[in-house]
């Protein structure tokens, strides 16, 4: 410890203090890890070797882009609920249950994500609220 | 299937049920209005007519297969059940002794199919409306 011990109390409340920030930064980092697995599902994934690829590709890059894949595989899917009228009325959609079941679908994967993205927000205001 | 679609597999082979059972019932109901049809373009009566279901079945890379839902791989003409002959003098379709060949559709035999057929419907809706509670109450650890 490079610090200078304040005495027996004040050094308790430090190491009190450091445990609640890596406590804090271990929580967002396994909120960050789940979300990225939940959001990896929303890729785009054609063929083994391009889902490597990609999977390398995400390990190196920063978060931020790992939320804009999972923000565009939640946008597919509510295009192709929005798309639904159209592909009704051209005849490409035959059953009722499929309409319903594309748009529980994408309902589903919005909640999904709100609720990720609610928590992430939760978890960033929690940090910053902390007092130094 | 990519990522997205295996979260709502279950959703998927309750749909896939639900279509076949649908192809199901679009039979009967084929059956039932043709059940006094007695010319066809292929000649003779209409002959009853069965849905053949199959699974669907997904290969995966490593050479295991699962199965993922069902399908409505054939309609088939049923060929073991007798015409109904009946003797209706001065029919278009009568013979020199009146006799007139009628398609082997028994009325009482497509209704029990079609309540079987709904019933099995009703059991896959059941199946989907279940994997959504589930769902969302998953959904709900994360309030």
């Amino acid at each position: 410890m490079s610090m200078r011990p304040i005495g027996d109390g004040g050094g308790l409340a430090r190491e009190a203090i450091l445990a609640a920030l890596r406590t804090q930064r271990e929580a967002s980092a396994s909120v960050d890890a789940a979300a990225r697995r939940v959001f990896e599902a929303g890729l785009s994934t054609e063929g083994p070797g391009q889902a490597q690829a990609e999977e390398a590709s995400r390990e190196r890059d920063s978060r931020g882009l790992d939320l804009m894949d999972a923000v565009r595989g939640v946008d597919r899917e509510l295009a192709r609920a929005e798309s639904l009228p159209e592909r009704l009325v051209s005849g490409e959609v035959r059953e009722f249950h499929e309409v319903a079941a594309q748009l529980k679908r994408a309902d589903l994967t919005l909640k999904f994500a709100l609720e990720v993205r609610n928590k992430l927000v939760e978890a960033y205001r929690e940090v910053m609220r902390m007092q130094v | 299937m990519d990522g997205i679609d295996k979260l709502f597999s279950t959703m998927h082979t309750a749909a896939s049920g639900l279509s076949a059972e649908r192809a199901r019932i679009d039979v009967i109901a084929e059956n039932i209005a043709n059940a006094r049809t007695t010319r066809t373009p292929e000649g003779g009566p209409y002959r009853r007519k069965l849905v053949r279901f199959e699974p669907l079945v997904e290969r995966a890379a490593d050479g295991s297969s699962r199965i993922t839902g069902v399908r409505a791989a054939a309609v088939v003409e049923d060929v073991t059940s007798p015409m109904e002959r009946l003797r209706v003098p001065g029919h278009p379709d009568a013979d020199a002794d009146g006799w007139v060949e009628f398609p082997n559709v028994n009325a009482t035999r497509e209704m029990a199919d079609l309540i079987t057929a709904m019933r099995s419907y009703e059991a896959n809706l059941a199946v989907h409306e279940s994997f959504v509670e589930m769902a969302e109450r998953a959904l709900a650890i994360l309030r």
